[in-house]
């Protein structure tokens, strides 16, 4: 295979170039004269509303870019578009977070954006080596950033665990792709397709899977999720949280619904599995919970599980049902994370819920915000997660999974009770040592933008459907 | 122009602009607040009135409707309307609201955020009684938990949140069986006619495979049974009746248990005949037994409130004794008895508040001899009780009395055994009240007792109009609620199809073919 780059390729990719040049601009302009109060959140918004033009303007089915390495389907430029706003929605807010930790530097920013970028190209590999590399970057990226505040020691650690775990996932893919190669002579997506499957094959799939559910922090490869997103940084746990899952689930629905669709009976039950496992242990291990942002840890094992009923549906409804449900995930667990790290005070000292209780006497409006995203998360009607979730289970009964999603909404229905009781903290109890709370311009800003459009897509939830379910086709 | 107005869409949405207008207010301003708030909730009575009076007789058909695509792909629409069934339990929704705020006066706590959540419920409780899409319908269902958890964990009672959490996981649990179920006859709908819809009446012309008809009949069942109560799932109601505030308890009894009976008449009886059949013996002794139990063990009550929240426990009890003995007087009964046990238990929830903000204490055995010192309060809570026991001449004897006689010509003795409710219901109120009003007035902290101010004169003047109106003429309500619950009897029976009862009208149907291209998908 001869590898020939034509400017046509170039073309193609021109958003992802953006989101590159402007975090080396937004790193440039941190060396040049740093400063603790600097706007280099503004400068890498802008940078980001260029990339999201051009990503406008290329919107449509180009084929394959790069040799068959690239792909730039509809799916492709949907997915950047969301983690475009994903990067943009974090640095927005990011500044006001990072002034009050005394730590705005541009690593940040730049950091956000290469993560983004390798997203990116991980929604859009049609190779498994492309997979491979992209999310070995978006991985370095995150681990850089889970520690971001160094002095912390919860920080720290985070990082560490992180980095571990992330290591040990890149062997599984890496000896799966060893596999699968052995038996298919490439990694190319298409050309395992045409694969008979046998035991090698079997092995090298599972084991690759394995990895993408060390990802997903699906269970019974969760175990490092909890203490990951508790220690690292809210917006940093925020955008990992989302964007990183959102990706590997946009390359999930590629992998199995187009790659791995034929050979269905091979991994259904282990994704079946993985995802029982993940509403069960997710949901029980977070009622429990105390501290908000591991909670929300716990809760995001959940909700791996319920986008898992759709993926073992693998129909044309469950893929878009699945990206349906990555994109209401991000919006708000984004939000609700925007919500914590303003709310958490100096030092994120206060994410325990004793010293949140009653934090709505003071500031009634974060508190409804935050309410607004936790009910989202619930699955209440009129908010996207409950249209994500609708998607979801329609799609796993059009495929006939019955007692699997019988098993997901009883589950959603004990989920309720954890995240009533971070309402219930906010709300009906009075205030004992309120953290000092600041609500940067941007901060605010951002929440109520991700408020808007978390009602907005839970009451007419068509448009967005819609641009999915074309970009599937 | 009635005709071109939106009525049902208003009534919807015009609690949202009060919601709207009070977010601006400032909250130390409580008074302008609660003015606010209490003209908000007139007004929208007022919008609800011409519901009565425009409402066409004679025919099952569904009126005031409007259907607007929603989201086009799923075939979900914006769609609503009533019938002679929804009809009251909208007037009711309008009703009580207005005197719950009234009744909120003496609420001193986050009144902003009180108001704002009670016009929200309200919203949300129009919206169940009005949708004919069932993921509007679903929608407006799930939302509600919302404000009322809110109503209770945040305003009621010393146990408020064990109560509202209680609350909204058991509603939450039925609701998700439902959902799945709602999700099953969806696609089983595109299967037979190849395009989404969640149109109620699209969906009840559609058949179902008949061994899957019970466990959808059981999903919906559970779901509305918890709502109810029926017994064994009643366990949360106590609970949340007794925390929640007055006007809290005042709702909950007067229109969210209105919503499970509701859901059977309007969703789970006519969707699965044959389920019905099979099942009706086991709904009839469920209903007997709550009739039963929750008179017992309202007897032995030691706390007024708690007294009366079991007494709902039977009363719904009789709602459901006569919509399972599918018959015209049972059903109408049922209904009837639906609207009478909002507007008794209602006005015992707002006597049992008004004691409550003088005294701060339920305890029957704080009490005895008040009627010398309140007088009109005990005159008031002679009539609400004598209402809520059946006396002839009373609201409650009228439904009561229907619906035990319709079950009688189908099942004596289920019937029989509903009888011994009006005995009980007599025992345990009349017992309360005399320990409660009448014997040596001993407590000195009683001795200074006030009687009713003017406001709760209001209140209550303004709930006991019913009470007499459907007692000594109840024909304007039966006869509106008639052919629809002739209707219902017969696609609740099987011998009749939705075609032949409702009309198709060609607007809704134009609509339909304009969206059937959006509406397919491929697998």
């Amino acid at each position: 295979m001869e590898l020939m780059v034509t400017t046509k390729d170039i073309m193609l990719i021109l958003p992802e170039i953006v989101v590159f040049l402007t975090a080396v601009v937004v790193l440039i302009a941190d060396a040049w004269g740093r400063s603790r109060e600097s706007y280099l959140n503004i400068l890498s918004a802008l940078g980001l509303i260029i990339a999201a033009y051009f990503n406008y303007k290329l919107f449509g089915d180009h084929g394959r870019a790069f040799s068959y390495l690239i792909l730039r389907d509809k799916l492709a430029f949907f997915a950047n578009y969301l983690f475009i706003f994903c990067a943009f929605v974090t640095c927005l807010y990011a500044r006001d977070y990072l002034i009050r930790e005394n730590r705005n530097y541009g690593e940040f920013y730049g950091l956000v954006m290469f993560a983004a970028l390798s997203m990116m190209f991980i929604a859009s590999s049609s190779h498994l080596l492309v997979f491979f590399l992209s999310l070995e970057l978006m991985s370095v990226c995150l681990y850089a950033l889970a520690g971001f505040v160094r002095d912390r020691d919860l920080c720290v650690e985070a990082a560490i665990k992180y980095f571990l775990i992330g290591a040990f996932a890149a062997g599984f893919s890496a000896v799966g792709m060893a596999l699968i190669y052995f038996k298919a002579n490439s990694l190319d997506l298409v050309d395992i397709v045409a694969v008979k499957p046998d035991l090698v094959f079997v092995l090298g799939l599972t084991l690759f899977v394995v990895a993408v559910l060390f990802k997903l922090s699906a269970a019974p490869f969760h175990v490092w999720a909890p203490d990951v997103y508790q220690g690292s940084p809210a917006p940093v746990t925020g955008f990992m949280m989302t964007a990183s899952k959102a990706a590997i689930f946009i390359f999930v629905v590629r992998l199995f619904y187009e790659a791995f669709g034929v050979n269905k009976q091979l991994w259904i039950s282990l994704i079946m599995l993985a995802s029982v496992l993940s509403m069960v242990l997710g949901n029980f291990a977070a009622i429990r919970q105390m501290d908000v942002k591991r909670l929300l840890a716990y809760s995001s094992i959940a909700h791996a599980g319920y986008a898992l009923v759709a993926v073992a549906a693998a129909t044309k409804v469950a893929a878009a049902s699945v990206v349906y449900y990555a994109v209401a995930y991000c919006l708000m667990n984004l939000g609700a994370f925007a919500v914590i790290s303003a709310m958490a005070g100096e030092g994120e000292e206060a994410t325990s819920l004793e010293r949140l209780q009653g934090i709505a006497v003071e500031h009634p409006a974060l508190a409804a915000a935050l309410s607004v995203f936790l009910f989202s998360l619930a699955g209440i009607p009129g908010t996207v997660g409950f249209m994500g979730k609708f998607y979801v289970f329609a799609a796993g009964l059009r495929a006939g999974l019955y007692w699997l999603v019988l098993f997901a909404l009883i589950n959603s229905a004990i989920a309720a009770y954890y995240y009533l009781k971070v309402v219930y903290y906010m709300f009906m109890r009075d205030p004992v040592s309120l953290p000092k709370v600041q609500v940067g311009v941007a901060t605010g800003f951002v929440v109520v933008l991700l408020v808007i459009l978390v009602i907005q897509n839970g009451i007419i939830p068509g448009c967005l459907y819609k641009m999915i379910y074309t970009a599937i086709g | 122009m009635i005709a071109n107005f939106p009525i049902l869409t208003v009534l919807i949405f015009f609690p949202l602009v009060g919601v709207l207008i009070i977010s601006f207010i400032d909250r130390k301003n409580v008074n302008v607040i609660r003015w606010t708030a209490f003209v908000i909730s007139v007004i929208e009575f007022l919008i609800s009135v011409p519901l009565y009076f425009e409402f066409r007789l004679g025919t099952p058909q569904f009126q005031f409707v409007e259907k607007h695509p929603w989201i086009k792909a799923w075939g979900a629409y914006y769609y609503v309307g009533i019938d002679g069934i929804s009809l009251f339990l909208v007037l009711l929704t309008t009703f009580l609201t207005v005197l719950s705020i009234l009744a909120s006066w003496s609420i001193e706590k986050r009144v902003k955020e009180y108001m704002i959540s009670f016009l929200f419920l309200e919203t949300t409780m129009v919206g169940v009684f009005v949708a004919l899409d069932i993921l509007l319908f679903y929608l407006f269902w799930e939302l509600l938990l919302i404000p009322m958890f809110l109503l209770i964990g945040v305003w009621g009672g010393p146990r408020r949140v064990y109560a509202a959490i209680k609350f909204f996981l058991y509603t939450m649990a039925g609701s998700v069986l439902m959902l799945g179920a709602i999700i099953y006859l969806y696609w089983n709908h595109y299967n037979v006619t190849g395009f989404l819809s969640f149109d109620l009446f699209e969906l009840l012309k559609t058949p179902v495979p008949s061994t899957v008809v019970p466990w959808l009949f059981l999903a919906f069942a559970v779901a509305f049974a918890i709502k109810v109560p029926m017994w064994p799932f009643h366990t949360w109601l106590p609970d949340a009746h007794v925390e929640a505030p007055t006007a809290g308890s005042v709702i909950l009894a007067g229109v969210l248990l209105k919503m499970g009976t509701y859901g059977f008449m309007r969703f789970c009886m006519p969707f699965f005949p044959s389920a019905v059949q099979k099942f009706a013996l086991l709904f009839l002794a469920l209903s007997v037994i709550g009739i039963i139990y929750g008179a017992l063990v309202a007897l032995v009550q030691e706390d007024i409130k708690k007294l009366v929240a079991y007494s709902s426990v039977s009363h719904l009890g009789t709602c459901m004794l006569g919509l399972f003995a599918l018959n015209l007087q049972s059903v109408s009964g049922s209904l009837l008895q639906m609207i009478n046990h909002g507007i008794s238990t209602g006005a015992l929830f707002l006597l049992v508040g008004v004691i409550y903000d003088r005294r701060h204490t339920r305890l029957i055995k704080e009490y005895g001899g008040i009627a010398k010192v309140m007088p009109m309060y005990a005159t008031f809570f002679m009539i609400a009780m004598f209402s809520s026991c059946g006396l002839p001449g009373l609201n409650g004897f009228v439904g009561e009395f229907l619906t035990l006689i319709g079950t009688f010509q189908n099942y004596p003795i289920f019937a029989v055994l509903g009888t011994t409710a009006v005995v009980f219901s007599a025992a345990y109120l009349l017992w309360m009240y005399k320990r409660v009003f009448f014997q040596p007035l001993t407590n000195p902290a009683n001795m200074k007792l006030k009687d009713l101010n003017f406001r709760e004169f209001v209140i209550l003047l303004l709930i006991t109009v019913p009470m007499f109106w459907i007692g000594l003429y109840p024909k304007p309500f039966l006869e509106r609620m008639q052919p629809s619950v002739e209707a219902f009897i017969k696609l609740s029976k099987g011998e009749a199809t939705v075609s032949m009862i409702y009309k198709k009208d060609t607007a809704s149907s134009k609509v339909a073919l304009d969206l059937s291209e959006d509406t397919k998908i491929e697998d």
